[in-house]
């Protein structure tokens, strides 16, 4: 099994199911193209994405069904593209896709999490892109503690 | 801001190397093409919304996580709850 250098946990083998490839890199990381997926149980239902090529860099991230159940996908044609999957259509969560949405923090100990730009991974494929939504209908800053209206950063 | 009035087939001058012509209009879009020099970068502003804010999110660290995860463990236990309430 392949060993990845991580930031939080040392050296970890994991399976190459944990491998996914971001062809387009992330906004603000555009070189990075390679992360492995971090599931530990006594982080569940959080994960970590870790930079295969950068030790340093490492996201953490919650799945987005986990914060809104009633989340509706809102990928552009140019994202689809890069996942190959059907541009008429979104995929459907769970059969065809997953979707999790990177972790920060606003003032303070507020965390947030960026439902403007959910990380999108294909099952089947392990290809993934951040797939930035062109409408307004979420914010990139919604705070993970349920207590709507509270949001505060920029 | 500068406001300008623009028809479909018109466009707008920024400087002397960057052209935005309106393609099309629609109820509820815009289709734009922008000629820009290739060392203009031209994004979405959402897109840069994202990558301020994953340079952000890089700073977390794992450790910073668990009294956030133990509430977010007891909402999802409610919501589930909830639905199971729901569905009886």
């Amino acid at each position: 099994m392949p060993a990845v250098q991580t930031r939080d946990f040392g050296v970890m083998d994991l399976s190459p199911q944990a491998f996914l490839s971001f062809p387009n890199g992330i906004p603000g990381f555009d070189r990075e193209h390679s992360f492995v997926l971090i599931e530990l149980p006594a982080m569940a239902p959080a994960v970590v994405l870790q930079s295969t090529e950068t030790a340093e860099l490492s996201f953490l991230a919650i799945p987005v069904s986990v914060v809104d159940a009633g989340y509706q996908i809102g990928m552009t044609p140019e994202d689809l593209r890069a996942l190959r999957l059907d541009e008429t259509q979104q995929p459907s969560e769970g059969r065809q896709v997953r979707l999790l949405a990177i972790v920060s923090t606003a003032e303070g100990e507020l965390l947030t999490v960026n439902l403007l730009a959910p990380i999108v991974v294909h099952l089947e494929t392990r290809v993934a892109v951040q797939a930035v939504r062109s409408d307004a209908k979420y914010s990139h800053c919604h705070p993970l503690r349920m207590s709507a209206g509270d949001s505060s950063c920029s | 801001m500068l406001v300008i009035r623009r028809r479909a087939g018109e466009s707008v001058l920024i400087g002397e190397n960057i052209e935005v012509r309106v393609l099309e209009l629609s109820s509820s879009y815009v289709k734009i093409g922008i000629d820009a020099p290739r060392d203009v970068a031209v994004l979405r502003r959402e897109i840069q919304v994202t990558a301020a804010q994953n340079h952000s999110a890089a700073g977390l660290s794992a450790s910073s996580l668990p009294s956030a995860l133990r509430k977010l463990r007891l909402n999802a236990e409610k919501e589930e709850e909830k639905e199971k309430g729901e569905g009886k």
